[in-house]
Order: structure tokens, then sequence, then C-alpha cells
């Protein structure tokens, strides 16, 4: 993303404002699974 | 509060048809597979295959209703958690091993896409910010490079749509074209995953198709493919500082930043829950923990199984027909040399490397 480019600078603040990115969540949202699965949730079959 | 809430509720139409059409493709796998006999049939009859057929289908001949739109399109969110849980399955040893060859290799097919498609694109007197993003979608990682580039080089917002068609059109190509060349020759499952990973564009094209060729093949696929998508802030920012020393695009004064905000996070999750699960393994070697932890294990590895297969789901429901249709001549021919060349750059390289290629 550009410094200097106002359409980026309003995007970035955007996304502060917006907190964790989607990136972010998936980290958040697959560690938490793989915490849960760790501590005793039972297996989904596949 | 109010926002999440709002958004949730306008993504929460499409993701339960897509979870109702995974779940759907699953049954319906698991029951072609247990009453087909021919062995050859029944291999077109994998939930991979089941779920792309069924969404490209879905997708293309009935007319979805729009509200279902925003949900669809999240499926890349639980490709990226499915390839997160996938790190629990692989010891950081092995993802060290694999990662190092994997990025060399992966350096040496960036320079030769960008090299190539470049001048390509200049042959056909594509637009030169075209060709850049094409370069970079064919070189990286498809779809979230171009939009990454797209932005940092200021393309036009038409030369972006263009890019982001070719490299869909050739990523459903490459889910029939690269298995069927991988069993015509013979590849075994560690070499046709690292092709894969190499060569296809969009990660979850990549995952597809690795997926499509055997379980084994999809771990190389999506280690091959992280080492790739680590890289991508690197090209990004290199024809981010060569458009703006030209004066066609904005300076970038903080490279760092710059590098750290086009890294894809996922990357690290997966390295985080390789490193976790490893570590574990090795602190509980008695026979009783160490059971539990591999079964655990497996447990996550559904997990990621259903990720997946809801991934597969949405890149079949993804694949327009019709958009392929609209996508330019110039910009197709330049994207059928450019993948060809890359594929076959890539096969030759994974061969040239097969002694050397670490097993998982």
């Amino acid at each position: 993303m550009n410094d200097r480019n106002p359409r980026s600078t309003a995007a970035q603040s955007k996304e502060k404002r917006q907190g964790l990115s989607l990136d972010w969540w998936t980290v958040v949202v697959g560690v938490a699974l793989a915490t849960l699965v760790l501590a005793g949730l039972p297996a989904i079959p596949w | 509060m109010k926002r999440i809430i709002d958004s949730s509720l306008r993504l929460l139409p499409g993701i339960a048809f897509v979870f109702v059409l995974a779940i759907g493709g699953k049954l319906l796998s698991d029951w072609l597979q247990s009453v087909i006999a021919v062995n050859w049939v029944r291999s077109l009859t994998t939930n991979v295959i089941v779920a792309i057929a069924g969404g490209m289908i879905i997708g293309n001949l009935v007319p979805l209703p729009k509200v279902l739109s925003p949900g669809i399109a999240a499926y890349e969110f639980f490709l990226k958690v499915g390839i997160v849980l996938m790190g629990a399955r692989f010891l950081v040893t092995d993802v060290a091993r694999l990662g190092g060859i994997g990025l060399a290799m992966v350096v040496v097919e960036i320079l030769f896409s960008i090299a190539f498609v470049s001048l390509f694109a200049r042959w056909f007197r594509l637009p030169g910010k075209l060709g850049s993003l094409l370069s970079v979608g064919v070189g990286i990682c498809g779809v979230s490079a171009i939009m990454g580039a797209a932005g940092s080089i200021e393309a036009e917002k038409e030369e972006t749509g263009y890019a982001i068609a070719v490299i869909l059109l050739f990523g459903a190509a490459a889910l029939v074209v690269y298995p069927l060349i991988g069993r015509l020759l013979s590849m075994s499952d560690q070499l046709f995953g690292i092709w894969a990973g190499l060569a296809v564009d969009n990660t979850a094209e990549a995952v597809a198709t690795g997926a499509i060729y055997s379980k084994a093949a999809l771990a190389y696929t999506t280690l091959a493919k992280l080492c790739r998508n680590a890289l991508m802030g690197f090209v990004i920012l290199g024809f981010a500082v060569y458009y703006a020393r030209r004066g066609m695009a904005q300076q970038v004064t903080h490279k760092g930043r710059f590098l750290w905000q086009k890294f894809p996070k996922f990357v690290l999750g997966f390295l985080g829950l390789s490193v976790l699960f490893s570590v574990l393994l090795a602190l509980f070697p008695a026979k009783d923990a160490h059971a539990y932890l591999v079964g655990r294990i497996g447990a996550i590895r559904n997990l990621s199984e259903w990720a997946f297969q809801l991934t597969f789901v949405g890149v079949g429901l993804r694949t327009s027909f019709r958009d392929m249709v609209r996508t330019g001549v110039k910009p197709l021919v330049v994207g059928v040399a450019a993948e060809t060349a890359v594929a076959g750059f890539t096969l030759l390289m994974v061969f040239a490397a097969a002694g050397f290629l670490p097993s998982l």
C-alpha cells in the first residue's frame, strides 16, 4: 500500500478503525479451532 | 458491534448455501465411491471433483439470488483457515527442509514468470501495467497478488479486471489439465504436489489441483504455494518502486511497513500451529500422550478437510464460463503463452530437483 497515496491512507485508517483484517481473522479462527480440538472438542467425522 | 452483526447477516445466506452444497457434495461423493466398481470412474467422484463440478454446474446454470453472493465470495476465508489448520499436520523440521528448497525454486520460478510475461506483454503491446499485473498473477499467487499490486502501481480498474479474469480462467483449466499431465507422466505425489504449488496461480485452485491428484500431493502443494505467497510483498514492492521511479505511481516511503502489510498473515498461523504441535510431540513422547496428540491432529485434519470442501464448492460457484468468454483475445494469448511456459519450466525444474527434494 502506498504511503503517500491519499486513497491508501484512507483505506489504512479505515482498516485501523475496523480492527483486525480478514487475514488476521483466519489466523485467530484457525488457532482457536485447533486449541479447542486439542482441549478435547469431539472430532467432526470426515 | 452493530457493524459486525450487519456484515455477518449479509454473509450468512451465502455461507449457509455453501455449507449445504459442501455437505451434500461429500455425502454424494461417499455414496458414489461406495457403489462404483470401475476404478477410473470412481476416481472421478472424489469429494474435490464432486464439489467443484457441482459448484460449476449450479453457478453457471441456476440463476442464484444476489443475496447469496457475499457469502459465496467468503470461501477464501475457509481456504485460509484450512491452511492454518493444516499447519498442525507438519513437523516444523519438515516445513523448514522443504520450505528452504521450495523458496529457492519459487525465486527462480518468479523471476522466470516475470521476465517471460513482461516480454510477451510487450510483444503483444498490452498496456504496461496490465503486463505487470499478469506477471504478478502468474508469478506469485493469482488474485490476491493482482489486487495487492493493482493498488500499489495504480493500475486501471479495467486492467485489474482483465488480469484477474485471465488468472481465474487458467486456474479453472489447471484443475483438469495438471492432474491429467501428472498421470500421463506417472508423477509421484511429491513431484506433482510441488509442481502444482509452483505453477498454478491462485491459492484456491492450486490447493484444489493438489487435492484432485491425491491427499499426499495436497500437502506438498500447500507448502510450495505458501512459499510463493510469502514472497508476494517483495515482488509487489519491486513493481511499486519501478513505477514510482518512472513517475507512474506514488513513492513507497516505508518499505518495511509495506512488506508487512502485503505479507499473507495466514502463513504465520500455519507456521504457528506447526511449531506448537511439533513442540508438543517432542515434549510428550510417552505412548499415551503421543497417541492422544496424534488423535487430536487427526481431528484437526478433519476440520481442515471440511474447510477445503467449502473452498472447493466456492471455487466451482465462482467459475463463470460467461466471464471467460468475455475476456479479450490479446490478454488470453499472453495468458496461454505465459501459463504454458511457466508450467513447462517448473515441470523441468521439479524433475531436475527430484533427487534433492525431501519427503514429508
